[in-house]
């Protein structure tokens, strides 16, 4: 996401290094640069948060002076921020005077809040190496844990997954630890940004006791939303109807264990000391989920039997194994290939080729020149990426339309079941692996199979998809506020601006461009899912283009980091 | 503050908004309160929940893994000695 320097509350944005070869001279980094009013501007900018924590944002934008480039990235930022820590302190204690009366709520939450364990900040500048190991084991962890299957489960009770449409974007996987995935950790998060910016818990992001005091409460947020997910799993007969008390009791207490490790691991890579890139363990998850799958599909031993034989699931050794057995015709490799019950190569295909679309996406850019006002000399770029949004179209989409999802289900099975409405909405069917809609509007947003099968579906599907992502693009531009005005005024507030030209002149320059490449760019993320969905992808869509987004980032920033440390 | 010259260099006008507020309040508040709690500072700062290193929470994190394996296989041998 392009303005992300701009999150005051958010730990790993003040640690994160800006991009050190655009800019010359000595300025250290700044840490936020909320112009106008603080506290209004901070809850918005903390609003978007939570969902910039799926998606995981890149390194802040080119605005932030670099430290000097002669300097490793260690020495600037430890001078600076002992003097930061000391103007802090002697600001927060001046402002918790000011605002005694409007955090009566967060006293409600203090006790217990202020009591959960967190994980220390570095004191000094943690190593590459030492980072990248800390991330490494991170992310191993958590796919171990979702790979672990639950204890207490009978596997043969369960039936199709009512929560499949989901699970793409909580990266979790049924009947493992990891059974509720990233979910509660975002829910918490987003209903406590909620909370803030509706005035019902007033906190000040540059105190650091209610920063603090807010990361603990939205850790306690998690684990109770975990306890009542698990909770109501278990009693709805996710897992089968005979569970037993016992067996229960300890699936809910796997499940908010494995919750209470998603949101510790989030922890030690916010607290600095994941990679700069990863400023969400979150969306490094998901992303790891779903290259776990790409490469489950590909190289996957376990062995099917259908009719004709034992045959891997994996689609590179199924091909390998037919090629190089019996008498092989070019025709049984190419039905191999082609076959429809498992993984098959066009999956495959399909999936590098979003990929690398994406990965190439995310590297059109345009740069705008910027100079100093104050210094001569000084010079910034301020990139305009064709993926302005990132890939926010897509997830709020999916979240609306699994939302969607769920309440027709719902209804569906519930006695409602044949009412008008209730068809408008949704009508369906068991398929094997989870229940599909075959009418209504739930039917209408699900990728189809084909073109041909039914031309008004996926033809309905295209336009909905295409539209719906522009308008959150543009939505999501004045949410995040990322708007051209107020690039444009954070622009001016650092003393920045084009070069011969008037102040004035940089919102006319930035309104040319930037409503069309957030509007472009979420079409083209649109478009992309959409073929991704039709032809197969491993893993839905959205999955992909997460994945691709975080891995992009992090390489991006590992290179920076790989500059730094030869200058 | 004022003797820094980086200050306004760093761009964020949230230093500079909350340097003229604690101007115009230093007066009222900082007298009473603020010799005390400087004192108290470093202790207050880490009375706020513990802390623990990022090797705790993964050190943790394995046992739990570990913990949930073990499950599984003491459920498996008491299925089949049963």
């Amino acid at each position: 996401m392009v303005l992300a320097g701009s999150t005051a509350d958010h730990a790993a944005a003040e640690q994160q290094p800006s991009s050190p070869a655009d800019l010359e001279g000595g300025d250290h980094p700044s840490s936020s640069s909320c112009p106008l009013s603080v506290t209004d501007r901070t809850h918005r900018h903390a609003c978007v948060d939570a969902y910039k924590r799926i998606i995981g944002t890149s390194s802040d934008s080119e605005l932030n002076p670099s430290p000097n480039s002669k300097l490793p990235g260690g020495n600037t930022r430890k001078a600076a921020e002992p003097h930061a820590d000391t103007a802090d302190s002697q600001r927060d204690r001046e402002e918790k005077h000011l605002r005694a009366s409007s955090s009566t709520a967060l006293d409600l939450i203090r006790p217990l809040a202020s009591r959960m364990p967190s994980v220390r900040r570095p004191d000094r500048e943690v190593s590459f190496h030492h980072r990248a190991l800390y991330t490494g084991l991170s992310v191993s962890i958590f796919m171990v844990c979702s790979h672990l299957p639950l204890y207490g489960v009978r596997y043969a009770s369960m039936g199709a997954d009512p929560l499949y449409w989901l699970r793409s974007i909580l990266s979790s996987n049924r009947g493992t630890l990891m059974e509720l995935g990233v979910g509660p950790v975002v829910t918490a998060g987003t209903l406590f940004q909620l909370a803030s910016t509706s005035g019902l818990l007033r906190f000040d992001h540059n105190v650091r006791e209610d920063r603090d005091l807010a990361d603990g409460a939205r850790k306690v947020l998690a684990l109770v939303i975990a306890l009542g997910e698990a909770a109501a799993h278990v009693l709805l007969g996710m897992y089968g109807p005979h569970v037993g008390a016992l067996n229960g009791v300890l699936i809910v207490l796997q499940l908010i264990s494995a919750t209470a490790v998603v949101v510790y691991l989030d922890d030690v890579l916010e607290k600095g000391y994941g990679l700069k890139g990863s400023s969400s363990a979150i969306s490094l998850f998901s992303a790891a989920n779903t290259c776990g799958k790409v490469f489950w599909q590909a190289f996957s031993p376990v062995t099917v039997n259908t009719g004709r034989g034992p045959e891997f699931e994996g689609v590179v050794l199924a091909v390998a194994h037919r090629a190089l057995t019996r008498t092989s015709s070019a025709r049984a490799v190419v039905a191999t290939l082609l076959r429809r019950h498992l993984p098959n190569a066009t999956n495959l295909a399909a999936t590098f080729l979003v990929l690398l679309a994406a990965v190439y996406l995310e590297g059109v850019q345009m740069l705008v020149p910027l100079t100093s006002r104050d210094r001569r000399g000084r010079r910034g770029t301020f990139p305009i990426k064709l993926l302005y949004t990132s890939t926010m179209p897509i997830v709020l989409y999916t979240a609306v339309v699994s939302a969607l999802y769920l309440v027709s289900q719902l209804l569906h099975y519930s006695r409602l079941g044949g009412t008008l409405l209730v068809r408008l909405l949704g009508v369906w069917a068991e398929a094997s692996h989870a229940a599909v809609p075959v009418g209504g509007l739930a039917y209408y947003v699900t990728p189809p199979a084909s073109f041909a099968g039914d031309p008004v579906h996926a033809l309905v599907y295209v336009a909905l998809m295409l539209a719906s992502c522009a308008l959150l693009a543009q939505g999501w531009v004045v949410a995040s506020e990322s708007s051209a005005r107020d690039v444009a005024r954070r622009i001016a507030d650092q003393r920045m601006g084009l070069p011969g030209r008037r102040d004035g002149a940089t919102y006319a320059e930035l309104r040319r461009y930037i409503p069309t490449a957030a509007a472009l760019g979420g079409l083209c993320v649109g478009a992309l899912t959409i073929f991704a969905d039709m032809t197969g992808v491993i893993g839905t869509g959205t999955g992909i283009m997460l994945a691709a987004t975080a891995v992009y980032n992090l390489v991006k920033s590992v290179e920076k980091e790989d500059e730094a440390l030869y200058i | 503050m004022v003797a820094n010259g980086d200050a306004p260099a760093r761009g964020s006008a949230a230093a500079a908004a909350s340097l003229r507020r604690r101007r115009t309040t230093s007066g009222a508040a900082a007298g009473g309160g603020g010799g005390a709690s400087s004192m108290l500072q470093f202790y207050t700062d880490e009375a706020a929940g513990r802390k623990m290193s990022p090797n705790t929470v993964l050190i943790m994190s394995i046992g739990f893994i570990a913990v949930v394996a073990m499950l599984h296989v003491f459920g498996k041998l008491y299925r089949t000695a049963n």
